[in-house]
């Protein structure tokens, strides 16, 4: 069963790390989107694999399909042909920008392996418990959904309120900054309907 | 203990390899964020950023709080979150696009940035 467990969790892995780098280096943006929902599924898949069944749902709900669709409508109302392939820029920050996130891998690895010597040992410089295996039966028999939506409304219930609030403020002003503005039309298309 | 062994317990799968995993999206999320010259894509990378923080998470809330998974309920939040952020994202390059019309990091210069 841990073997089964292991091969799923690097090919899950892999396909999640190759399409998040396909996201980032794809020459065109439609494809980059394409490769975005895939990456989403794989993290769907991790969650899975880490007894998060609704969480994985939630994700598939809202990342590869909601966001994604969302971008792919930017992608049609924004650009013209010659500007989808705008590819990475050759500029200094690049440099600097692989620099900086090497650097940070490097001393993220350096920290959560404690200085590399924790790849040889099973445990973890965090005080962790491994799931023993009634509360993982528990969990895939019944689901966590009880569980998240009792803490929801019990003791994250302000939390909870406030993000309704933050949704709705986030809805009224994408609809605000969206619309057209009447007054001052810079827009090429109007232009030519003033011409008429 | 053989060399096997060591390779053996290296590629076991525990707490460790999901966090380095997050690292990995992370480091490639805040990559795309700076190099990528489309501003739909760096809204692509702001998204890949904020699953490598889910990621890890639901790690932690399985491995060392399994009885009231209470990491699985800030990975909700963050959910909520960063549908709230591409929404409003995408509007502001919709009005940006409006007045300016490319999608090119490299011309976007009015804030002097």
């Amino acid at each position: 069963m841990d073997i089964i467990y292991n091969l799923f969790f690097y090919a899950i892995a892999f396909v999640l790390v190759i399409a998040a780098l396909g996201v980032v280096f794809l020459p065109r943006i439609v494809y980059s989107a394409v490769s975005m929902i895939l990456a989403f599924i794989s993290v769907a898949g991790i969650f899975v694999l880490l007894n998060a069944d609704f969480v994985a749902i939630a994700q598939i709900i809202i990342y590869a399909v909601g966001i994604t669709i969302v971008m792919i409508f930017a992608i049609m109302l924004t650009g013209r042909v010659s500007e989808k392939k705008l590819w990475i820029a050759f500029a200094p920050r690049t440099l600097f920008a692989f620099g900086i996130s090497g650097a940070f891998f490097v001393a993220v690895l350096f920290a959560v392996t404690n200085g590399f010597k924790l790849l040889l040992r099973e445990s973890s410089i965090f005080s962790t418990t491994l799931p023993s295996i009634e509360i993982i039966e528990t969990l895939q028999t019944e689901g966590t959904t009880g569980i998240i939506g009792k803490a929801l409304f019990t003791k994250y219930v302000l939390p909870f309120e406030i993000l309704s609030l933050l949704l709705l403020a986030a809805i009224l002003g994408a609809v605000v900054m969206a619309k057209k503005d009447r007054d001052n039309l810079i827009n090429p298309t109007t232009k030519l309907i003033e011409e008429d | 203990m053989s060399i096997i062994e060591v390779i053996l317990k290296i590629f076991n799968v525990g707490l460790t390899h999901y966090l380095i995993l997050g690292t990995i999206l992370f480091c490639i999320g805040i990559l795309g964020l700076i190099i990528s010259r489309n501003v739909i894509r760096v809204l692509m990378s702001i998204e890949i950023l904020l699953c490598a923080v889910n990621i890890n998470f639901v790690a932690f809330a399985n491995y060392s709080d399994i009885n009231n998974i209470q990491g699985q309920v800030f990975a909700i939040f963050i959910m909520a979150v960063a549908a709230a952020e591409a929404a409003l994202g995408l509007a502001i390059l919709l009005s940006l696009y409006r007045n300016k019309p490319t999608v090119d990091t490299e011309e976007m210069k009015e804030l002097k940035g």
